[in-house]
């Protein structure tokens, strides 16, 4: 086991290179020029203010920010500083990018794992009652709704529930996007964590109910081999209840790929999604690292990118771990 | 592992309330030292002492005699800012909350937003100097900023020389002012600004030219020891987040950015040396998304925002929605203008009768009516229709595809082989016309203009490209037509645009427009100061342009907004709102603010 992790700790190191460094010439090799260097707002608005700098202006932004080097020089400084966990500074405002990250990080890890929590509260459930009732009304209906839950697409779902739900003319029963009230800095504790609570609810919706299906579907597949399985026969046999079969001998077993799936979702955890931020007005990951695509700022999208790269591969690690820890049966010797 | 007992769980739930309450504590913790440090902040920001009251003090001035003071708003703003530095701020949004409203920093002169003239706002008196080249303004002596310290001349010099340092990062300021000369303090109240050549504009871009305080920004004389070192502490200025605190001397303080909760907040300078404004706060509310903006401004969360013309046509017309909010539709000085360009050095576009052909073709009647709810107004050149730059003897560009099929035959088109599609020398009529990606307005227009097209036989690609993949289309002149629109200015100056100068180094003149006697007719305006005679000279200008159809113009559009009915004295002028001017009622104000 030991020696096992001591190589996947070494494979990271060369996959992590790599990673950086596709990501380093895809960027570099994508048409359009950083927004600082032109005079220009970033992408959407389709209108351009009148000021254009003048080509010396110019030349010394890009000496300034190092463009002027060839691209291998500027790879490998960009390695040697994010050797000693210095990211650089965003270009859009100059402030440094752990900085920047920082912001954008909390809406996102807010969401993300409310979203998770709701997921596996609502799909671990309903999996048991549709293996245990496989085949029947529940199975089918349960089945078709969380099928069409994920393949609305939330362009649309988001749109609806703000127009439904946080409306006076139907029904204002949620604010409309963002995480508070205004003046969250006078409230008290409870107060304002009620309203934030309040706040993520729709968000959270959205962010969830497209996994429902994936994970129902994984709990009843699972389950329903151990249903069948001879271990969960003899527990009958011997006298044991219903519910203490299923619940006590076969979910455990069945479980245990759902709880490695949650290795997983660790580099989904601060990855946004652009959509719903933009729907509720979050300034989450997703906005941070979009606008930074969209404007060419090359150092917040290496850092998130390769932040990106780095929980991925923890998370599969953590996934093999796991593996082996819950599973008896596996070993990596 | 051993059998799990019930304890067990106990005392895993246990620890976890336990572990779970630390973390609020210190969550609630961190909340109440913002809240001090915010209050720090805004104490700073004022010089340490709070409104100026007591007997000693002199009797407030109102701007608005007749308003209650108080109260605040919530002003939606469509973009985030990249950040509110004064100096190095690059955006629309970043500008709106700090000058353009003359709010938080304001500059030597601003203009009135009805007849458009320039006034002083920092500025006593200025005069423009005999030989044209420079500019004298006398800074008022009661001008003070937020902490109490006048502002002087001194402030401007230093502004000029930061801005001028090549490694700030304010191509934004820098850019207007490659053409200066210089700046000197004739006296503490005194402001020369020098200019290398004659240049109209010159009160315009001196005017706008924001007080800084030198002696906050650079306590140290950086400026003349290491200003590179200076340079790199104002980049790295985030007010109000980082210090130095953002003391101006505007009727507002930027006292919060609540970056997750997509809020600026702005709180009256108590100790402002002019009239003082009725509004206590103006909160700045980011929200990106149209949909969300106007259900926010429905839910009573925000007072103010600028509709689409859907939004203006379909959702905000119900009873309901005019008994609590006014809606005005009105044009702005600034307003801009779209357009489609010809890339006026590329075949076939270098042929006049092309283009013209062209403007013949876009249906820019139907567009209006079928896909912007009659909201346009159609524009004929690159001056706004409300100033006096605009040759008022223009008409508009007909509509005419029969006319637009002689022109082509004229310049040597015509369907030899028989397949529907016009061609000249064996090649057939086809061009791509390039798009900035996702706004789809730009693409249903296009689809009805490449409908005409196709009936006289042009072929048309639309292509949509990524915004900035586009601006480097635009930059490189790799395009055969573009469309886009531009951000106006109450008084324009073509030579940006339309000068044969500008198209060399990626200037703004990207579809290469010459022509001899408009550079000339440009230069001279540039250094006419007599305003008749000078729009005399852009009505010709007006005129060459419109018969050349270097671009197609398009539209120009009335401003579209929604205010709610609480707020008293908000009528837009020429300029837009001026929310120095607005005010709530007590018994309209919400709880808490």
């Amino acid at each position: 086991m030991r020696v096992y992790l001591i190589r996947r700790l070494l494979l990271v190191v060369p996959t992590l290179l790599g990673i950086t460094l596709i990501t380093f010439v895809i960027i570099r090799l994508a048409p359009g020029e950083p927004a600082t260097l032109g005079g220009s707002a970033a992408g959407g608005e389709a209108g351009r203010q009148a000021t254009a700098a003048s080509a010396e202006l110019l030349r010394a932004k890009k000496e300034l920010l190092g463009l002027d080097k060839p691209l291998p020089v500027q790879f490998l400084v960009w390695l040697r500083r994010v050797a000693m966990l210095d990211f650089g500074h965003s270009w859009s405002n100059n402030q440094p990018v752990i900085t920047v990250i920082l912001d954008h990080i909390s809406p996102t890890l807010q969401l993300n794992i409310l979203a998770v929590v709701v997921i596996y509260a609502i799909s671990i459930p309903l999996g048991v009652g549709q293996a245990v009732r496989r085949g029947r009304f529940f199975d089918r209906s349960t089945t078709l709704v969380t099928f069409l839950l994920y393949a609305a697409p939330v362009y649309w779902v988001g749109p609806l529930l703000l127009i439904y739900f946080c409306n006076p003319e139907h029904f204002a029963w949620f604010p409309a996007g963002e995480l508070n009230r205004p003046f969250p800095e006078n409230m008290a504790f409870f107060p304002w964590l009620y309203d934030r609570l309040v706040h993520l609810v729709l968000p959270v919706a959205c962010q969830s109910y497209a996994g429902l299906a994936y994970l129902s579907k994984q709990t009843r597949a699972g389950l329903l081999e151990n249903l069948q399985a001879d271990y969960v026969r003899t527990a009958r046999a011997k006298g044991v209840s219903n519910y203490r079969a299923i619940v006590h001998h076969a979910l455990r077993n069945s479980l245990i790929p759902i709880v490695t799936i949650m290795a997983m979702i660790l580099p989904g955890l601060i990855g946004g999604s652009i959509i719903i931020e933009t729907i509720f007005s979050i300034q989450g990951m997703g906005y941070l690292s979009f606008n930074a695509i969209l404007q060419r700022d090359y150092p917040v999208i290496m850092a998130t990118t390769t932040l990106a790269a780095v929980l991925t591969l923890v998370g599969l690690l953590l996934q093999d771990i796991l593996y082996a820890w819950l599973d008896p049966r596996v070993s990596y010797a | 592992m051993s059998e799990w007992k019930p304890r067990d769980t106990v005392m895993v739930v246990f620890m976890i309330l336990v572990v779970g309450i630390m973390l609020l504590q210190m969550v609630q913790n961190d909340r109440l030292y913002d809240r001090v440090s915010q209050a720090i902040r805004l104490l700073e920001a004022s010089g340490g002492r709070g409104p100026a009251t007591g007997p000693s003090a002199d009797p407030v001035r109102w701007r608005v005699p007749q308003a209650e003071p108080g109260g605040s708003v919530i002003i939606h703003e469509s973009a985030r800012p990249t950040n509110l530095n004064i100096i190095t701020c690059k955006d629309h949004a970043g500008a709106v909350i700090l000058s353009d409203s003359g709010l938080v920093y304001e500059s030597l002169l601003e203009r009135d937003p009805q007849t458009l003239e320039f006034k002083g706002l920092l500025a006593e008196s200025w005069s423009v100097a005999e030989d044209r080249l420079s500019v004298t303004f006398r800074i008022r002596p009661e001008a003070r900023y937020s902490d109490g310290v006048p502002v002087t001349a001194g402030d401007f010099v230093f502004t000029y020389r930061a801005t001028m340092i090549p490694t700030m990062d304010c191509q934004r300021i820098q850019t207007y002012l490659l053409d200066c000369d210089g700046v000197d303090a004739l006296d503490n109240h005194t402001v020369r600004f020098r200019w290398k050549k004659k240049y109209f504009k010159i009160l315009e871009v001196a005017g706008s030219l924001p007080a800084v305080p030198r002696h906050v920004l650079d306590p140290d004389n950086l400026i003349d020891t290491d200003p590179a070192k200076l340079a790199e502490r104002i980049n790295a200025w985030d007010p109000p987040l980082k210090s130095p605190p953002p003391i101006a001397s505007g009727p507002y303080l930027l006292e919060k950015w609540d970056k997750p909760g997509n809020r600026v907040i702005l709180s009256r300078n108590e100790r402002y040396w002019g009239p003082m404004p009725p509004l206590q706060q103006i909160i700045f509310r980011i929200i990106t998304n149209d949909t969300t903006a106007l259900q926010a401004l429905k839910a009573g969360e925000l007072d103010y925002m600028t509709l689409t013309s859907e939004q203006w046509t379909n959702l905000t017309v119900d009873p309901a929605f005019l008994e609590r909010f006014n809606k005005f539709k009105y044009l702005r000085a600034d307003g801009g203008y779209s357009f489609i360009g010809w890339n006026n050095r590329r075949p076939p576009f270098d042929d006049r009768r092309v283009r013209q052909a062209m403007s013949h073709c876009v249906p820019r009647e139907q567009i209006v009516q079928k896909l912007l709810y009659n909201l346009r107004e159609l524009a004929n050149g690159p001056f706004s229709p409300l100033g006096r730059q605009a040759n008022p003897d223009i008409g508009q560009w007909p509509f005419d595809p029969e006319r637009a099929r002689a022109l082509l035959a004229e310049a040597g088109f015509r369907d030899t082989d028989g397949d529907g599609i016009l061609d000249r020398d064996g090649r057939p009529f086809e061009f791509e016309m390039s798009i900035p990606a996702g706004v789809q307005i730009y693409t249903q227009i296009m689809s009805l203009f490449q409908d005409q097209l196709s009936r006289i036989g042009v072929r048309m690609r639309i292509e949509p490209y990524e915004w900035s993949v586009y601006v480097d289309k635009l930059d490189n002149r790799a395009f055969d037509a573009c469309s886009l629109a531009w951000i106006g200015a109450v008084e324009e100056d073509p030579y940006q645009i339309w000068h044969s100068s500008s198209y060399e180094n990626k200037g703004s003149n990207h579809i290469g427009y010459s022509n001899p006697e408009v550079d000339r007719l440009i230069v001279e305006a540039r250094e006419e100061f007599d305003e008749e005679r000078r729009n005399a000279i852009y009505h010709r200008i007006h005129a060459i342009l419109f018969e050349d159809q270097p671009y197609t113009f398009m539209l120009t559009g009335p401003r579209l907004e929604a205010v709610s009915k609480r707020i008293q004295n908000a009528e837009p002028g020429k300029l837009g709102m001026d929310f120095r001017n607005w005010w709530v009622p007590v018994a309209l104000r919400r709880p808490g603010g």
